[in-house]
């Protein structure tokens, strides 16, 4: 076990150094030169070459990842020439945003997905089955940017039922942050406005960004549901008189939803690209759509220090499925 | 994107071949499978004969057409630059499958080829390539392919190596798996000790006791390949104007959602059309030759 452990945390700081690799060095192949972008367009040769020399992009490649390299692990992503402040102050400032509608997302499409596939799984080959099966995979199907247009256009512009864009109303102030949850922290505050005004601004992206999460887990749940349904505890359960849904929920969930624990790093990767899209169409403050802008200005400080915080999310999400998988599987922990 | 078949699938069936061989039943099995064939047989016919049955070209510009509802003369209405939007879906579909099948080819073999070394040569080899393939999974798919697409220029060719980098780490770790369990089973073993060189128990036990995952996985692919195509081309990551792409076709339509109803919606359809046929078309394949769901 300790030694299992010992293994995957190597393994992880491997992962991480690759990426610091992987993203420095494409930033370095983009065709741009980053002096002149900084600069600025009307900047004469000189003050291009002042540039080079003051952030050191006139040294050689290695240097230059050594020095990148230096300052990350101080906790310094570069400075972003788009917002001229830090990188990791605008990602602090960005990820709570993110953080309360992946959190949102993740719930209301893994319930609704495990409900989806338990159903499915009790009625298998039935024409429930088939259809739980083509909403599945129409949910994993949908382009969430087509979706939330078509959001947009009926349910904002048409029905006007829902507000689009932002987290809160225009010229509401936001809550003093604790969380930098909306919905929390403006019910800490006290300011039931607020709050109704966040949840409102949730619905639609939430929705968006939970569809597919929804196919993915419907899909797990169903087939470890089928495994399971044909075990000998279940026949034994059934046979002790146990209510039906006793034993579903009891016997066979529980033991159903193990395999869908490791899931749950696939969910994150795919939140992670669904949150992206959607942050963008819904104009949500969040670290997505502030790629997005770092990625259309070519501001590479802030690109690589985007992907260098979602790999270390990423890879600490899955470390925590694994460890935690470790502990929920007694055959591996006590091996 | 998806979970790996290696992982869902708990042994792979002796006669994978042999099912493949009778596709005809897979058919049979569930109307949804039937569907899924048709779909998918309908968009392949669109992308070959689109150029043919479409009524304008695709870049036809006709100003005084401009965003006019759909008619008997056009039957999905038109763009803003007075385009036929049905002749345009029809392009899009071609385009759409190339690039799927550009994507996939790439990562196919590159992933295969790494894979089978790492399962077949074992040791330093296997776990230097791996390592690398854990890195690149290591991106959220998405970004990654994002990132290499702003880094290298917005346009359909890198969007395709974008994807392909994302894709080829999948069917590296599928096929190794594959290799490693059937190394070890009694008819390799059997014909190891026979004395059949390596080659040969590569080309008659091996690839054809893998292809069956690798096909199926990439059924399951083309889907997430097309969506996300869209998705950079709806960005601004991948094709450019005039290409008719449908996700790009989707970003000129969003700044008239409130006028023409028509102009975001059918693209959409189609879109979203295809990569449900794919993913039916995967998912009912996959359910068919897993064997854990005993079903036939």
């Amino acid at each position: 076990m300790r030694r299992l452990l010992a293994r995957r945390l190597i393994f992880v700081v491997f992962v991480l150094w690759g990426v610091t690799l992987i993203t420095f060095f494409l930033a370095r192949v983009a065709p741009g030169d980053p002096a002149r972008l900084i600069a600025g367009a009307h900047a004469n040769a000189a003050a291009i070459a002042n540039v080079r020399a003051l952030y050191g992009l006139d040294q050689p490649l290695v240097v230059q990842y050594g020095h990148y390299m230096a300052d990350l692990l101080r906790g310094d992503l570069g400075t972003s020439f788009v917002t001229r402040r830090p990188v990791a102050e605008d990602i602090r400032a960005f990820l709570p945003a993110t953080a309360e509608l992946s959190v949102f997302a993740l719930l209301v499409g893994s319930s609704a997905g495990i409900a989806l596939g338990v159903f499915a799984a009790l009625r298998r080959g039935s024409r429930s089955d088939a259809a739980a099966r083509l909403i599945a995979v129409a949910s994993l199907s949908m382009p969430a940017f087509w979706l939330a247009m078509l959001l947009q256009l009926v349910v904002y512009s048409r029905l006007g039922w829902l507000p689009f864009g932002g987290r809160l109303d225009t010229g509401m102030a936001p809550p003093p942050q604790v969380t930098g949850f909306m919905t929390i922290d403006s019910l800490l505050a006290g300011q039931p406005e607020t709050f109704v005004a966040s949840v409102r601004h949730l619905v639609m992206p939430v929705f968006t960004l939970a569809l597919a999460e929804v196919g993915l887990m419907a899909r797990i749940v169903r087939t470890s549901m089928l495994e399971v349904v044909g075990e000998d505890y279940i026949r034994t359960a059934e046979a002790k008189g146990l209510a039906r849904r006793r034993v579903v929920v009891r016997h066979a969930l529980r033991n159903a939803l193990l395999p869908a624990v490791t899931v749950l790093g696939l969910e994150a990767a795919l939140l992670a690209g669904g949150v992206f899209l959607v942050e963008t169409i819904f104009a949500w403050p969040g670290i997505g759509r502030y790629a997005y802008d770092a990625i259309r200005a070519s501001d590479y400080s802030a690109i690589m220090g985007v992907t260098v915080v979602g790999a270390v999310i990423y890879v600490a999400i899955n470390l925590v499925v694994d460890i935690g998988y470790l502990y929920l599987d007694p055959r591996i922990r006590y091996s | 994107m998806i979970e790996p078949l290696a992982r869902s699938f708990g042994r792979p069936g002796a006669g994978l071949v042999r099912r493949f061989a009778g596709a005809r039943r897979f058919v049979g099995v569930s109307r949804l499978n039937l569907l899924a064939v048709a779909l998918v047989g309908l968009v392949v016919l669109a992308a070959v004969f689109g150029e043919i049955l479409a009524p304008f070209p695709p870049n036809a510009i006709t100003l005084l057409d401009r965003l006019k509802p759909p008619s008997s003369i056009h039957l999905f209405g038109t763009d803003d630059y007075g385009r036929d939007l049905l002749s345009r879906v029809l392009a899009g579909a071609r385009i759409s499958l190339q690039v799927a099948t550009i994507v996939l080819s790439i990562s196919v073999v590159v992933g295969t080829t790494l894979g089978a070394v790492a399962g077949l040569v074992g040791g330093l080899v296997d776990e230097a390539i791996m390592r690398v393939t854990d890195l690149f999974l290591a991106f959220p798919a998405l970004i990654l392919a994002a990132a290499i697409a702003a880094t290298l220029g917005a346009d359909l060719s890198t969007t395709i190596l974008a994807l392909a980098t994302v894709f080829w780490p999948w069917y590296a770790r599928l096929v190794r798996g594959q290799v490693l369990s059937l190394r070890e089973r009694e008819f390799v073993l059997a014909a190891r000790v026979a004395g059949a060189r390596a080659s040969r128990v590569v080309r008659v036990h091996l690839i054809p006791n893998v292809l069956p995952f690798v096909i199926v996985q990439m059924s399951l692919d083309v889907g997430y390949v097309i969506l996300s195509t869209s998705a950079l081309s709806f960005l601004g990551l991948g094709a450019q104007p005039p290409t008719p792409e449908w996700g790009a076709m989707l970003t000129d339509a969003r700044g008239y959602l409130r006028d023409a109803w028509w102009f975001p919606t059918f693209p959409g359809l189609a879109l979203a059309f295809t990569v449900v046929a794919f993913n039916l078309l995967g998912d009912g394949l996959r359910d068919w030759l897993d064997p854990r769901l005993g079903r036939h």
